[in-house]
């Protein structure tokens, strides 16, 4: 087969030119010795829907809410835009990348939640109850991780976890640092914040993730 | 200067190239492309797999898939799963990189094509190269063809080298200063993309046509079809954006280097036109880039592409920064100061040799690129039995590159033989 109007050969089987959708005529062909190669028909789908970006809407339209009403109502900025800073540190450093492989509805809802759940905590209460809530949510999201970690059978996994309780350790040490300069003095639940993700780790390090070892090793020790 | 690293048994760090990867993936695209080679006969699956069993223990750095580690993403061996299928997707689709148990390469098999999808990740073209060369020699040994592995070719009864699994970036690294990367934008191919979509449409065109036609501008093959490329581009594009026009054309390392590397070895160069400048007719274009591949492969300027990517790498900020703030650096380094540096990518593998007895069983062999969705449209050149395939990788139904492409080909008087996988675009 051939197309006149492109002036080239075309596969034996096709009525068409691939180039330009023209007939394709039956005419002989400059090359030969080949045949056509053929492909499977495939029924082709549509990207699925990003949970993701809806969450993250969420997310950014209450941010940009609690940090007018804070600076409306409260005449300040600062705790709104501290909350705005650990909920973005949640979803982009932590929550994020732990959805590379599971993504579905629940997953994104929950995080969702866990994102604007320090907001709703901090404008229906004192600004002070906010140092209570926010470390007491990471310490139970690092132990729920650790847990999970620990008991899943999947080694990779248990590092990814080890990453994240790693990170929340990060977020638990600032918050602390945030506290002592704010009230000048540790709050008890931040305290069990800073604990936690320290003996979750511990233990993970202990149950000993070969590849964890494995990557530390080639990574520093080298 | 050597950096050395070392690692546990069966744990690999990212190649330098390689490190760009993993981060720049996204849920529908992670860098896969495919090598297919066409039989005469229908494949058999049984010995296909046979085959693959037997090639698998001689290539421990590409039986590996990916982990997740605190700083680094790396590899890690997987034991032997059969990773043979009948293809019934579209071309070089998505990988589950994170996939526990199947490394970051897979074979397919479609009537007469064993085609090899491997993830840039572990390998680059060249490396895979050597492999579908050795998976298919062996293929044909268990059908009962007679034929002996080339010394060129991986031979199968021997074990691995060191330098074989080695990371020849950081090898051959020295260490420069007052490197930049600073380079303008390209225009940008727009077309529009299929959501979950990759088509191949292959040329076949005969090698001494192409070289009569080369020789007239006294040119070599590859820098001819560049010009092509850039011509297509630009009857395209004209008028449409006031950026170059740059193509990438990607080099291979190992024969600069002398490396034997089954990894990542290879840089590029993007070469330019300039249509806010100037009115370009073909014989323009030629001149504009005329010596201007051989000038990206000289090996001053390969050493410098290499010192820049290992500098950055080694970087101390960058080596310890959490994995999860570094992919997203990455990713955005990857989209402004990347991709958006050319248009398309034009890569020949040269030529494809397999044993002679091999030769005769075999039809013809097809390379293609995965361009992220973005791209649209990339092109892969290689040369068997005296025949080029000229491959275009799109994610987009439109044909208007290809076809400006294949039908200049035509009109120049080289014959040009066009098949596409979309079996919906040509009935």
């Amino acid at each position: 087969m051939r197309c006149e109007k492109c002036n080239v050969d075309l596969a034996e089987n096709v009525t068409r030119c691939p180039l330009c959708g023209a007939q394709a005529s039956q005419c002989s062909p400059e090359i030969s010795g080949f045949t056509v190669s053929e492909y499977p028909k495939v029924q082709y789908k549509k990207y699925p829907f990003r949970w993701g970006g809806a969450a993250l809407i969420i997310f950014v339209v209450a941010s940009a809410f609690a940090f007018i009403y804070d600076l409306k109502v409260n005449k300040s900025y600062n705790t709104a835009l501290t909350c705005q800073c650990i909920m973005l540190i949640l979803w982009g450093v932590l929550l994020r990348p732990a959805l590379i492989r599971h993504r579905s509805f629940a997953s994104y809802v929950t995080i969702a939640g866990v994102s604007v759940l320090p907001l709703l905590v901090h404008h229906l209460s004192k600004p002070e109850l906010l140092n209570v809530a926010v470390p007491y949510i990471l310490a139970a999201v690092s132990a729920i991780i650790g847990i999970a970690m620990i008991t899943r059978r999947q080694k990779n996994r248990a590092v990814v976890g080890a990453t994240h309780v790693l990170a929340f350790l990060v977020l638990s040490v600032a918050l602390t640092i945030y506290n002592l300069f704010s009230f000048g003095a540790l709050s008890v639940p931040c305290v069990v914040a800073l604990c936690i993700p320290i003996a979750v780790f511990v233990v993970l390090t202990v149950r000993a993730p070969r590849e964890l070892v494995n990557e530390l090793r080639a990574r520093f020790l080298a | 200067m050597k950096i050395e690293t070392k690692t546990p048994d069966g744990v690999y760090m990212l190649d330098v190239a390689a490190t760009i990867y993993p981060a720049s993936r996204n849920a529908n695209w992670n860098n896969v492309y495919r090598m297919a080679v066409v039989l005469k006969k229908d494949v058999n699956p049984d010995l296909l797999r046979q085959a693959v069993r037997d090639v698998w223990d001689r290539i421990p750095s590409m039986c590996v898939n990916i982990r997740q580690g605190l700083f680094w993403y790396y590899l890690q061996s997987v034991d032997y799963s059969d990773i043979v299928s009948e293809e019934s997707e579209y071309p070089a689709r998505h990988m589950d990189v994170f996939n526990d148990k199947k490394p970051l390469w897979r074979v397919l098999y479609y009537k007469r094509r064993i085609s090899v999808e491997c993830c840039h990740i572990i390998a680059d073209g060249g490396a895979c190269v050597n492999v579908v060369r050795s998976l298919v020699a062996r293929y044909l040994q268990l059908t009962g063809v007679e034929l002996e592995f080339t010394d060129d070719m991986l031979k199968l009864d021997e074990k691995s080298t060191p330098q074989e699994v080695s990371d020849d970036f950081k090898k051959n690294y020295v260490p420069m200063k007052g490197l930049k990367r600073q380079e303008e934008n390209s225009a940008q191919y727009i077309a529009k993309v299929t959501p979950n979509y990759l088509k191949y449409t292959h040329g076949l065109v005969p090698i001494s046509a192409l070289k009569t036609q080369a020789k007239s501008y006294s040119l070599s093959i590859t820098e001819y079809l560049l010009a092509v490329y850039l011509y297509a581009f630009y009857t395209d594009c004209a008028g449409k954006s006031k950026k170059p026009i740059k193509v990438s054309v990607p080099v291979s390392l190992r024969p600069v280097f002398g490396s034997v590397t089954m990894r990542n070895f290879s840089s590029f160069g993007n070469i330019a036109i300039y249509p806010s400048k100037k009115t370009y007719a073909f014989e323009d274009i030629v001149e504009e880039i005329r010596g201007k591949i051989v000038e990206v492969a000289k090996r001053e300027n390969l050493q410098k592409d290499i010192s820049k990517n290992v500098g950055d790498a080694t970087n101390p900020i960058v080596r310890f920064m959490p994995n999860a703030v570094k992919r997203q650096v990455l990713k955005l380094g990857f989209k402004y100061k990347g991709q958006n540096k050319m248009i398309s990518t034009i890569s020949n593998l040269g030529i494809f040799a397999l044993p002679e007895p091999a030769i005769q069983c075999v039809e013809r062999v097809e390379i293609a690129l995965s361009e992220l969705p973005q791209k649209s449209i990339g092109c892969a050149l290689v040369s068997f039995n005296g025949f080029m395939n000229i491959s275009f990788s799109g994610h987009t139904k439109e044909t208007r590159i290809e076809r400006l492409f294949f039908t200049f080909l035509s009109s120049a008087g080289i014959p040009v033989r066009v098949e596409c996988s979309d079996t919906e675009v040509c009935g």
